[in-house]
């Protein structure tokens, strides 16, 4: 039994129960995933006790950072919809853009509500506009369909709190705020383009707006009973505004670097090199430790100056997070630059006393206001806050009684429980890929980054191969949200061993590009294909000439823009 | 705050948030999670996370980690902790229980409990049935499914339809609270630190006793009250007629209709004895065959597989009926899981909940005020504290979820001086009285059987009350014969 499979047969024997099992044997995707996982456990190395156990704390793990977020959005959805907050959205757009740009009112539309609501929902709700506005314009009916898929397609696979990229994020170890402008800033392109599309397919492709059997036209809410626009987009702004200044927040405070050491704080520069010029330093020790350090940065060690201790302090000592280089026995690897010099300097702190080196001050008042954004800024807690505006916005619209958001929230609950189970299970398959080691395998097979000149380059390459297997995941078995929580699980077992560093930009362009992935080549396998097709009442032919080439362009587009901008902005700093 | 007060304070929001607001329960638990990770101070924190790493459960950087944590970020963890505890668990068992239902599995088992009883004593039937369902199907559900076959019944023989609707109310909800996988025992369970072989002896031996003893009352009952059967509009005579001649040909073997209640718990119980075995060897190197199996039987005899064998078992077992293609197959699978994915949402931010708690050091301040108190101290403690909370709210399942948060500690903390299953099984007891108008088991059982609310409170509360408290002697009874420590 101590025989090592290879890594590469693992990875392949998943992603084939994956595959086979949705496909072959129409599983439900939470049985495929969790099955998977446990195969490839089982094959992994570890000790015996622990295979199964190492799944379900994964499975876990998975489900404590995406399960709360996921519910809280389905019933923020739910509440968005039921309330007439969705409708009034729309409307905003459509009053500001007018008739004319109506598509691109559609398309912002389905922008924004596609942020926490999911797809689907989202089409239903903004079909009937588009097929009121073809009754008064009678032309364009193609293109207000195609807008509204384009719009709600893009964000749904590439701004959390949908639970594609909210698994993507968590799988990459990115944060949260980084995702959703990341994604967003990938998405708009995307959507321009997909918009662009609709008007060319539209023109080359006109399609008469026919009956839809079995679906009556709901009719349009008076405008008065709507939510006001301020409260009507706040449980979609808040939680979005509240992630994202916590992240904000917190490069600022990190941009300060206030542990880093400025020439005032070494108060007596002797006095600084006397604990490290001992003979008989104890090997291992932080003295010994900075004493090889100090000499590697050249210091004068017979009149060194303030400034030249604090330069050298800087450049060769506070920023290190090897294992053998930095100071503190802390594990550094998912530290901030800000926090890893902050570790060093606190053992620094512990080897001088004060009147040889000042103490440095944390807790700035950017640090202060940073934390409390912290507390309010964790996805969690920001989603539950828009979870409350939403219900109470609910009650205040629609004074329905208390029983009747019971049932909404319940039915809210029971989609978002699949998902979760689904998303979760996901998680513990990709986990169990990384502790097949695949990663190291293919370091050894084309080297390692740390080659000279090779920098930046390998990683580049890894966001072709991560968009790759989420398009032949999505042609495979229909659903983006399954692509791309399997290939994120992939590709997280694929980074190299050094990380950020080896990739040469944010992994947030990682996930970015696998979700555009998962939006190329959908076919009658996807419920979203079906979703378009029914709901607009194109025939299957027309949907595989409108829908499916839509979703080749935004893909295509979001890959282009994820390599831009990974060259451009790589954004390393910030993982 | 002092952690006993924040103690109060949360189950008071919980209470306040399911009464008061009409909120979720998964709503008002994670809320209160909320609130009382956010009131716990830095310093208890600390003080926790130095505990751990000198008990060497952690490592520098996790304590570190912990201390620094936000209070969303440790409710969330609470919540993942759980959701690996029981995520996988429920998920099975739900998938599990809809297709014996589905296949006609458990109609099976009714009828073979049946037969073998004879017809005169059909009530002892369903309570035997109800019992065995109830271990992987939802209480609902078992009522749902044997009411048909009691009322069946009553149109042949006129007689004992009150003693037919009590026995199977006896039968499911002492197994739905007392033997996982449903989800009250699986959590609880995780939260003491019990593993589920013991979990499921025990409950099966308590709920047995508590289900013999509720029997003999909704005899007594019975004899004193005559009830008839009302034509209720979701079934009709017709209908019932239908359900009584149905062929038995129609539905799959007995053993096929057990295997997938049984199979999970002779595959663990293969792990558990195969490790006892393995400790007592005391040095000595196991058999060459033993060594052989241990891995294959390590891995099938963990819980989470032996759940998923079962669930493959039973799914094959549904796809093989005929007229069953894989759509309806797929139907059935994703209607479980929307069903088992919202009890999981709950039982994890129950857990979250309990995790927040104890992060607020309550256990070494009810340490401090139990001062080593005995078993025959806090058991009933537990019980009642369970009752409150069911009684209040409604929910057995919720009232476990919320009491066993509250008093894991006690467990923890060294005053209970017996196994902590027993623990376990007077929160399952407790969580049995009062059910009244707040229950929706309560209704589900006025609406199928249609007995009126006054006859509801004067045959099921009381039943289920006694139940209760007959299963808390038979727990303290076995606590002070047995402690096992």
């Amino acid at each position: 039994m101590s025989m090592e499979i290879h890594p590469l047969i693992i990875l392949a024997v998943g992603i084939a129960t994956v595959v086979g099992m949705i496909l072959v044997l129409r599983l439900n995707a939470f049985l495929a995933l969790i099955t998977a996982a446990i195969l490839v456990s089982l094959m992994a190395p570890g000790p015996i006790a622990e295979k199964i156990s190492r799944v379900a704390l994964a499975f876990g793990a998975s489900a404590g950072t995406i399960g709360i977020v996921i519910a809280l959005a389905a019933i923020i959805g739910t509440c968005l919809m039921e309330s007439g907050a969705a409708d009034r959205i729309v409307r905003f757009f459509l009053r500001v853009l007018g008739e004319k740009r109506a598509s691109t009112a559609l398309m912002g539309s389905g922008f924004v509500l596609a942020v926490p609501v999911f797809f689907d929902t989202v089409f239903y709700l903004l079909v009937p506009l588009g097929r009121s506005l073809f009754r008064r314009t009678g032309t364009h009916y193609l293109k207000y369909v195609l807008a509204i898929a384009c719009g709600g397609a893009i964000t749904h696979t590439l701004v959390p709190p949908t639970p594609g990229p909210l698994l993507m994020a968590a799988n990459l170890g990115i944060d949260l705020g980084v995702m959703i402008l990341i994604g967003i800033a990938v998405a708009l392109p995307a959507a321009v383009a997909g918009l662009a599309f609709a008007g060319w397919a539209d023109r080359r492709m006109p399609v008469p707006m026919r009956a839809i059997g079995g679906i009556t036209e709901p009719k349009p809410p008076r405008d008065d009973m709507l939510p006001p626009l301020g409260l009507a987009i706040l449980p979609v702004a808040l939680p979005v505004l509240l992630i994202t200044a916590n992240t904000i927040l917190k490069t600022m405070a990190d941009s300060e670097h206030a542990a880093r050491v400025v020439a005032e704080d070494v108060v007596d520069a002797g006095g600084f090199l006397g604990p490290i010029g001992a003979d008989d330093l104890p090997p291992d020790s932080p003295l010994a430790l900075l004493n090889a350090l100090l000499t590697d940065a050249g210091l004068d060690r017979d009149a060194p100056s303030a400034e030249a201790i604090a330069v050298a302090m800087n450049e060769h000592v506070l920023g290190n997070r090897g294992a053998d280089r930095a100071l503190s026995a802390s594990n550094l690897s998912r530290m901030s630059d800000a926090e890893v010099e902050r570790a060093n300097r606190l053992v620094l702190e512990e080897l001088y006393p004060e009147t040889v080196l000042r103490r440095h001050e944390w807790e700035t008042p950017l640090r202060r206001t940073s934390n409390l954004a912290a507390l309010v800024g964790d996805a969690n807690f920001a989603l539950l806050l828009s979870a409350a505006v939403s219900m109470l916005l609910l009650v205040r619209q629609r004074r329905h009684g208390r029983e009747e958001i019971a049932k909404l929230v319940e039915q809210s609950l029971m989609s978002a429980g699949v998902i979760i189970l689904i998303t979760a299970a996901g998680g513990a398959f990709g986990a169990m890929l990384q502790q097949a080691q695949i990663g190291e395998v293919l370091e050894d097979a084309f080297g390692s980054g740390d080659a000279p000149g090779a920098a930046g380059r390998p990683g580049l390459i890894l966001l072709f191969v991560g968009f790759g297997v989420s398009a032949v995941l999505k042609v495979a078995q229909g659903s983006s949200t399954v692509a791309m929580i399997t290939a994120s699980g992939i590709i997280t077992a694929l980074i190299p061993t050094a990380g950020v560093e080896a990739l040469g930009y944010h992994p947030a362009y990682l996930a970015t590009a696998i979700g555009s992935g998962s939006l190329i080549g959908s076919w009658m396998n996807d419920s979203g294909f079906w979703v378009f097709a029914k709901m607009s009442g194109l025939t299957e032919a027309e949907a595989l000439k409108s829908w499916t080439p839509l979703l080749l362009v935004l893909g295509t587009v979001g890959l282009i823009v994820s390599l831009i901008l990974a060259v451009a902005l790589p954004l390393t700093g910030l993982a | 705050m002092h952690p006993v007060a924040t103690l109060g304070l949360a189950i008071a929001l919980v209470l306040f948030g399911i009464l008061a607001l009409r909120l979720h329960a998964f709503l008002a638990l994670l809320l209160a999670a909320f609130v009382v990770a956010s009131l716990t101070p830095a310093e208890t924190l600390r003080s926790i996370a130095d505990a751990r790493l000198a008990a060497g459960d952690w490592t520098a950087k996790r304590a570190d980690a912990f201390a620094a944590s936000t209070p969303a970020a440790r409710v969330a963890e609470g919540f993942g902790d759980t959701a690996a505890s029981i995520g996988i668990l429920i998920a099975m068992a739900a998938i599990i229980g809809k297709c014996l239902l589905d296949s006609g599995a458990a109609d099976r088992v009714v009828r073979s409990a049946v037969n073998l009883v004879g017809q005169s004593r059909a009530s002892l039937a369903f309570l035997g049935s109800g019992f065995v369902l109830g271990i992987p199907v939802f209480f609902d559900t078992v009522f749902y499914l044997i009411m048909p076959l009691g009322k069946a019944m009553w149109l042949r023989s006129r007689r004992d339809y009150l003693l037919y609707v009590l026995s199977i109310v006896a039968g499911a909800t002492m197994a739905h609270s007392l033997v996982p996988p449903t989800p009250g025992p699986l959590l609880v369970a995780g939260e003491l630190g019990v593993d589920l072989v013991t979990m499921g002896v025990a409950g099966m031996i308590i709920g047995s006793i508590a289900a013999l003893g509720g029997y003999g009352f909704a005899r007594i009952l019975n004899r004193r009250m005559d009830i008839p059967l009302r034509e209720s509009a979701d079934l009709s005579i017709e209908d019932l007629e239908a359900v009584i001649r149905k062929p038995d040909a129609e539905l799959p073997p007995l053993w096929l209709a057990l295997t997938p209640i049984v199979l999970p718990f002779l595959l663990i119980a293969s792990d558990v004895t195969l490790s006892t075995y393995l400790e007592r060897l005391d040095g000595a190197g196991p058999a060459a065959w033993v060594e052989a199996v241990t891995p294959l039987v390590r891995t099938i005899g963990d819980k989470n597989v032996a759940l998923t064998i079962a669930a493959g078992v039973a799914m094959s077992m549904l796809i093989a009926r005929p007229g069953v293609d894989r759509k309806s197959l797929a139907e059935a699978v994703r209607a479980s899981l929307a069903g088992g994915g919202v009890i999981i949402l709950i039982t994890s931010s129950g857990g979250a909940f309990g995790a927040a708690i104890r992060q607020g050091g309550v256990a070494q301040s009810i340490e401090a005020m139990a001062g080593g108190g005995s078993a025959a101290l806090v058991l009933p403690v537990a019980f009642l504290v369970t009752a409150l909370v069911r009684t209040a709210q409604g929910s057995a399942t919720v009232a476990m979820i919320t009491a066993v948060g509250v008093l894991a500690p006690l467990a923890e903390s060294g005053a209970l001086g017996c196994h902590p299953v027993y623990l376990a099984m007077a929160i399952g007891c407790g969580s049995k009285p009062v059910a009244w108008m707040a229950d929706s088991g309560f209704w589900v059982i006025l609406q199928m059987s249609g007995l009126t609310e006054a006859e509801g409170l004067k045959t099921v509360t009381p039943m289920t009350g006694i139940m209760g408290l007959i299963g808390l002697g038979a727990t303290m009874l076995g606590a002070w014969l047995w402690p096992m420590v």
